[in-house]
């Protein structure tokens, strides 16, 4: 079934790939297990797209029906004892908007058991820096889709250096035009182009930590 | 100097640059309508900027097959989604607006794009360019997704995408964009947005043509490529933006030209 999840969300199939997740739920398969097919499912469309056969706004709609789809799970992530894999901090930086990747990767890294703080988008340096006090959380993710937001991104991380924070962060960008040289340009840690990339990031640096 | 648009050309970057071409997308070619009719240009297609690997492949073929036949290739674009890093000059020069993208190059200047979106992130442009082809805004991706998917589920998809913007401004050029004024007035009417207009320019298109290339531009001379730390300094403690605020200001008129010399 979880395959047909898969080709559903690689066919934008929106009312069939709820109906399909609403069953696994039922079935009582766990939460990141059908995040992981969507997650497939995803990327499938990301290749559609790359071969010119779907437009950006069926990107929209992939991430639409992701989004739909952690609604639906969201209930059975916060009865199954979810956050016990650690903290993030995560948010679309300053003067950028767009949160459709950001939410994607939010979703991933809550199925995936990490205890995400999400602060939204045109979040500033300053609110990035306060809530990774008041958490205490080891790892920091931005996102941004405009290449204006690689400021905001570098703003943020010299705002952790003054705060005295940097070396007990990691921090991991994430978005369209991001790649190792806006990661080196930035002084994050790491960057990644997809929200597997986040998780794996994630895991990485909590099992290093403990 | 001069204050009139388009009556001042840098007789010295002209000389070096030699044979040149353009090279543009579509919605900058409607933009920049009969500027410079002496230049040969070479018209890119649009729906590549959504692919920026396969756009930056084009790009560099464009190069290749130029390898010879012309001097100096002006490439009217910016990092756009970093498209144009990587390009090898194989043969030519390239030049290059620094600065992100068609948008702040209409307005004038990456000053007054970043001044226009501090005071309101939620800030969508359209442009008379963008509108013509077709290829963008919420209309396009709303005629999309009903063709395939429905009406209901097109409205529901474009409301969301769209749910953090606050406001459309429509940058018009020259002066036959009523109907495309007319049409980003209604969508943003239709998503409940505040509809704003600002007056564009082409200056910084003519300095691209005629120089000087100041800071605002990455000259990247024949057997170079185009890097990333010619946006965006590599070491630098800002992106071009900070530098550029303190350039000097384009040639030519234009409301929105930055500096006051």
């Amino acid at each position: 079934m979880q395959s047909e999840i898969v080709e559903a969300l690689a066919d934008l199939e929106e009312d069939k790939v709820l109906e399909l997740v609403k069953q696994e739920l039922a079935a009582g398969t766990p939460a990141d297990e059908i995040l992981a097919a969507c997650q497939e499912g995803m990327v499938k469309v990301g290749e559609r797209f790359e071969r010119s056969e779907y437009f950006v706004s069926d990107l929209m709609m992939a991430g639409e029906i992701f989004k739909e789809v952690g609604e639906l799970i969201g209930p059975s992530l916060t009865a199954g004892g979810v956050g016990t894999g650690g903290k993030v901090v995560v948010g679309t930086v300053k003067g950028d908007i767009h949160d459709i990747g950001k939410d994607i990767v939010v979703n991933m890294l809550k199925s995936a058991n990490l205890d995400v703080t999400d602060l939204g988008v045109d979040v500033p340096a300053e609110r990035f820096v306060q809530a990774l006090i008041e958490t205490g959380a080891p790892v920091l993710g931005m996102s941004g889709l405009l290449t204006l937001a690689f400021d905001s991104m570098k703003e943020t991380v010299d705002a952790l250096e003054a705060e005295g924070l940097r070396d007990k962060v990691k921090v991991m960008i994430g978005g369209a035009p991001v790649d190792g040289e806006v990661c080196k340009f930035v002084g994050a840690d790491e960057w990644g182009s997809d929200a597997q990339a986040a998780v794996r990031l994630c895991k990485g640096w909590m099992e290093a930590m403990v | 100097m001069t204050d009139g648009a388009g009556d001042m050309t840098d007789s010295g970057t002209r000389a070096r640059a030699g044979r040149m071409k353009l090279v543009a997308c579509e919605a900058v070619i409607e933009d920049l309508g009969g500027l410079r009719p002496e230049i040969p240009r070479e018209v890119v297609d649009m729906s590549l900027h959504e692919r920026p690997g396969k756009l930056r492949e084009h790009l560099q073929g464009i190069i290749d097959a130029s390898a010879g036949s012309w001097d100096t290739l002006a490439l009217a674009y910016g990092l756009c989604s970093q498209a144009v890093v990587g390009l090898y000059a194989n043969g030519c020069r390239l030049v290059i607006a620094r600065t992100d993208d068609c948008i702040s190059m209409l307005l004038g200047s990456h000053e007054l794009r970043q001044r226009e979106l501090a005071a309101e992130p939620g800030t969508y442009f359209l442009t008379k360019g963008w509108l013509r082809t077709g290829a963008a805004g919420p209309l396009a991706a709303y005629a999309q997704v009903a063709a395939r998917r429905g009406p209901e589920r097109a409205e529901r998809l474009v409301r969301s995408m769209m749910r953090h913007y606050t406001r459309i401004v429509f940058i018009g050029t020259g002066a036959d964009f009523e109907r495309e004024r007319v049409t980003a007035r209604e969508t943003a009417d239709w998503l409940g947005l505040r509809f704003v207009e600002r007056e564009a320019t082409t200056a910084a298109f003519e300095q691209l043509l005629d120089g000087p290339w100041d800071d605002r531009y990455v000259v990247v001379e024949p057997g170079g490529t185009v890097r990333f730390a010619d946006f965006f300094g590599a070491g630098a403690t800002s992106s071009p933006r900070a530098e550029m605020l303190t350039a000097e200001a384009p040639t030519g008129g234009g409301e929105n030209a930055v500096g006051d010399r």
